[in-house]
């Protein structure tokens, strides 16, 4: 889940700084300013490793500052892909579920990377995974208690699929937003888009996002497999495998 | 900003952890926890709960644990892949459910034999670490409770968090941090800086 990755940067010291120690100045710089952000095509950035190397300190005109040319390793999150982790549960809409590990949830598991088959429940606004399902079989038709439902907050056990940076683009602003919402037919229609558009805008705005996979044996809630060890899981597991 | 090797090593979950662990008690021993930066505070705070969870249990392992592990995955030679022996040591897979997940076409791959020499191998690790724990774990837990008087406020905060792991508490701001931060709260658009 975590690598190193080794960057560059000139780095600032503030001449209040002056009298501390220069690398753990430059250490809290660093980490002010990547700890928590991500770097695109990179990951999202934890905290320094270490720093590599460190140039003397040049003072520039204009600003009393002592800026440092430095390279250093930084602890980053991205999980490649096929690694296997396991999250909560977040959220579910008819699209996707939502995962989340505590410092990061712009992870989403797809409708067709669910384990098959399953179906959302827009009663429970849940997916749940039918795995008694016969050939043809509607899956509203297996009753409840045969249900695998994917309940908000259970722990699940999903492997990366693929994942995508987004770099933020400039706001449109009002403008260019009335023209394309004033293009298509009726107002009714222009605000069910509008609407739409906002959705895909909130979606879109996470910097990185992760797509996982919880279709394969033993991926999934982590409950599934616990309990079917119990009543001996074999069965199960050869069902998904053909 | 120059990135000059986007990934230049793997890093297990343990070793993060430890990292994390190390920074934050070191923070604490000098007096600076208040001066970390609220961004490095609010990651280090989520990825300690994280990695400290139920099913992720990078706290129930050692150095020693991780090392043994890894040792006897070396066994293996080149039947397992290098990110498939560092998902073994990150999960620690008991159950062949899981192991199962973790290599890929298992079947083709491993004997059944293989399989449960990991799996052992994974209990023994497992043990040896219970067994440094429960020497280690009665010392260093009332050392945060010995902060001085001047350290109180911040000994208290961190005791919290330790204690609770509650992921719906740590997801809500934290008001103390936020009362120590805001002034000084510097937003830097990483991207804006390249130059």
């Amino acid at each position: 889940m975590f690598i190193l990755a080794r960057l560059k940067d000139t780095v600032p010291l503030h001449p209040q700084d002056f009298a501390l120690d220069p690398i753990a100045a430059l250490t809290r710089e660093i980490n002010k300013k990547y700890a928590n952000k991500v770097l695109h095509d990179v990951g999202l950035c934890v905290v320094l490793f270490d720093v590599v190397e460190c140039s003397e300190g040049k003072v520039r005109f204009g600003d009393g500052c002592l800026w440092h040319k430095l390279t250093f390793r930084m602890v980053v999150f991205r999980p490649f892909v096929g690694e296997v982790f396991v999250g909560e549960v977040k959220s579910s809409t008819p699209t996707h579920v939502q995962v989340t590990l505590g410092f990061f949830s712009s992870l989403h598991i797809p409708a067709h990377l669910l384990p098959t088959p399953s179906a959302y429940d827009p009663a429970e606004k849940t997916f749940f995974w039918a795995p008694t399902l016969a050939e043809g079989q509607d899956p509203f038709d297996v009753p409840k208690e045969e249900r695998f439902t994917i309940d908000v907050g259970a722990k699940i056990r999903c492997c990366v699929h693929g994942d995508a940076f987004w770099e933020e683009e400039p706001w449109k602003g009002p403008v260019g937003k009335k023209a394309a919402s004033a293009l298509p037919g009726t107002p009714g229609a222009a605000a069910e888009e509008q609407e739409q558009e906002q959705e895909q805008e909130d979606e879109r705005r996470s910097p990185y996002t992760i797509t996982c996979s919880a279709a394969g044996s033993g991926l999934g809630l982590v409950e599934w497999w616990v309990e079917t060890v119990v009543e001996g899981g074999e069965g199960m597991e050869v069902e998904e495998e053909a | 900003m120059e990135v000059v090797n986007a990934r230049t090593a793997f890093l297990s979950n343990y070793e993060v952890l430890s990292l994390v662990q190390e920074l934050d008690s070191d923070a604490l021993a000098q007096g600076t926890y208040g001066d970390m930066p609220a961004n490095q505070r609010a990651i280090q705070n989520d990825l300690r709960t994280y990695l400290t969870s139920k099913h992720v249990d990078a706290c129930d392992q050692t150095a020693g644990s991780v090392q043994h592990l890894a040792r006897g995955l070396a066994g293996f030679g080149l039947r397992l892949t290098r990110t498939e022996k560092l998902q073994i040591c990150n999960q620690m897979p008991t159950e062949l459910v899981v192991l199962y997940t973790i290599i890929e076409n298992f079947e083709d791959r491993l004997s059944d034999e293989s399989a449960s020499q990991i799996l052992a191998l994974v209990r023994e690790s497992q043990a040896q670490a219970a067994s440094e724990l429960a020497t280690l774990r009665p010392a260093p837990s009332p050392s945060p409770a010995k902060d001085g008087p001047a350290d109180e406020k911040q000994g208290n905060g961190k005791e919290q968090e330790e204690q609770l792991f509650l992921p719906e508490e740590e997801a809500e701001p934290d008001p103390w941090a936020e009362e120590f931060d805001a002034p000084e709260e510097v937003d830097v658009e990483i991207d804006e800086v390249e130059e």
